[in-house]
């Protein structure tokens, strides 16, 4: 195992308000890593920062890049690039809410996904791959995005984040406003998009859901890293389990 | 009966002017949400492009008025203005990208002042002639008359329209706009280099002003560095009256400004030419502040 993904000593503010209070972590190559906690402990800003979306005040975001048959080719920063460079490193962002562009086809969309791209043959095997994944989407192409269910819609999302064939998902709540059974369709996606080679940082307020499908977990409170561990320990854990887990 | 046909023809010719420079509004506030208030200078900077243009080629080049005298002028003054439209949002606008959105709209109506005296000071205060590029027939039809301007303007018009939509929803620089001016954020996210999107829509909107003013200078033959004020106001309205950030309604908001005035002009007085312009913006505003095609909250294009 190797890192792919290393943050350390992060901190964000938004003005005068300090949201990241020297965040450490690392993501290992192949799995799926879940952040939890309660709303306002900073995950999103944390996915956001990653992405690019926002700048930190210190703190280092380090990110290996790798070639196709995964040799590592050279570690890189990610904290002083612009959102659209980090996309070419192979990292791809689904934002909390999906914000699939609505006044778009579900088909152009997922054109978008693969704006980076420019092997024609890679994104027609994703596009179909994409498809199977989420047939739901095939019978929709050629719909303007804002008028697909909110299932389909974060469908949609990952589906796009996809299509630039990422080493690393960063995944903001996909089952957020969700029915229970689209949830475990959502989270069944996951699973087999992990089994496909990509890592995946999953933020999820569902801990039951997030905890039962990472392998290891980071539980954030205000702004820092309060537990860390392997998911099966943070489910038995009696903290995680009375704050999170809603059991007595 | 006549008078109210040849009246509809003159105003939709005026209108497809107003369309076209409505067009550059919408564009670059559907993506920044910025209005460029020095939009209508950029359309008076493309009228004078072609006059040197112009003058250039019949003088030196002693070609006479022809349709391919025109090409030649509407091609170099649309790549004149596409390169200002890019200095312009490269030198003024993009500095701001983070500040509040009012210092871009001041920084708008400076660059609007700058360039009017600058063109004063270079071009010279006095009305110019605008050169004459076709050789001017008129067609009859009955007792009604269209001149081959009028249909060139129109032709123009609608042929650049076309090109717009085409890029707008064919392609992928113009996919990746409609993306932006959703939202730049998930634009971002995808890969798409949100800054090369909005100098791409400075470019694509004065070339289109710049198309105006060679049309105009065809039409209405004098030019003067302040002419670009009140056609800039009328097709804002335009803009707004067609809902801002959507390409077709700037088009409509167009054809309609340009009757509204042709119709002021022949019916009541030319007194009132410019006055209706505001008689429709505050109708818009009052009764219906989202435009004729406009959507409220988020949708553009």
């Amino acid at each position: 195992m190797s890192a792919l993904l290393e943050v350390k000593d992060l901190h964000v503010a938004y003005g005068a308000i300090a949201a990241l209070k020297g965040i450490s972590f690392s993501v290992e190559r192949g799995q799926i890593v879940t952040l939890i906690g309660a709303n306002g402990a900073g995950k999103t800003t944390l996915l956001r920062t990653i992405s690019g979306l926002l700048r930190p005040r210190r703190g280092e975001i380090s990110y290996w890049d790798s070639d196709d048959i995964g040799k590592v080719s050279s570690s890189c920063s990610l904290s002083s690039l612009a959102p659209h460079l980090i996309v070419r490193h192979g990292v791809a962002h689904v934002p909390e809410g999906r914000i699939v562009f609505a006044n778009l086809s579900v088909r152009e969309n997922l054109q978008m996904g693969a704006y980076t791209r420019t092997d024609a043959d890679g994104i027609k095997a994703d596009w179909d791959w994409v498809l199977q994944l989420f047939p739901r989407l095939s019978e929709r192409l050629k719909q303007s995005a804002g008028t697909l269910s909110g299932g389909e819609q974060q469908m949609l999302a990952i589906g796009r984040a996809l299509m630039s064939r990422p080493r690393l998902i960063l995944m903001d709540e996909p089952s957020l406003g969700l029915s229970p059974i689209l949830v475990q369709t959502v989270f069944a996606a996951i699973r087999q998009i992990n089994a496909n080679g990509a890592t995946i940082l999953l933020v999820e307020q569902n801990a039951h859901m997030a905890l039962t499908t990472a392998q290891i977990g980071f539980v954030m409170e205000t702004g820092t890293i309060a537990l860390s561990g392997p998911c099966h320990e943070l489910l038995r854990s009696d903290d995680v389990r009375r704050t999170y887990l809603g059991e007595s | 009966m006549e008078q109210f046909v040849q009246q509809l023809i003159n105003g939709l010719s005026l209108g497809t002017i107003y369309a076209l420079i409505a067009l550059g509004y919408t564009m670059v506030y559907g993506i920044l949400r910025l209005i460029n208030f020095a939009h209508g200078d950029v359309y008076m900077v493309g009228a004078f492009f072609g006059y040197y243009v112009a003058r250039f080629i019949s003088t030196q080049l002693g070609y006479v008025p022809s349709m391919l005298n025109f090409f030649l002028v509407l091609a170099a003054s649309m790549a004149g203005c596409a390169i200002l439209g890019f200095v312009i949002e490269r030198g003024a606008y993009r500095p701001l990208r983070r500040a509040p959105r009012l210092n871009a709209l001041i920084t708008a109506i400076g660059i609007s002042l700058l360039l009017e005296n600058l063109g004063q000071l270079v071009f010279g205060a006095d009305p110019k002639d605008f050169p004459n590029l076709i050789p001017r027939t008129t067609l009859s039809i009955g007792v009604l008359t269209v001149s081959n301007i009028q249909l060139i303007v129109v032709a123009t018009a609608i042929v650049l329209t076309l090109g717009l939509e085409f890029i707008v929803h064919r392609t992928k620089m113009g996919t990746a706009m409609r993306a932006v001016s959703f939202s730049g954020d998930a634009a971002g996210l995808m890969g798409i280099n949100i800054n090369r999107v909005i100098s791409f829509t400075f470019v694509l909107g004065s070339a289109l002003a710049a198309a105006a003013g060679i049309l105009v200078g065809l039409y209405n033959p004098k030019i003067d560095p302040l002419m670009g004020i009140m056609p800039g106001l009328k097709a804002f309205v335009a803009a707004v009256l067609g809902g801002i950030g959507n390409i077709p309604g700037a088009i409509l908001g167009g054809l309609i400004m340009g009757t509204a005035e042709t119709f002021t002009v022949g019916y009541l007085s030319s007194t009132y030419r410019d006055a209706i312009t505001f008689v429709i913006l505050v109708a818009v505003l009052l009764f219906r502040p989202t435009g004729l095609l406009g959507t409220p909250a988020r949708s553009k294009f």
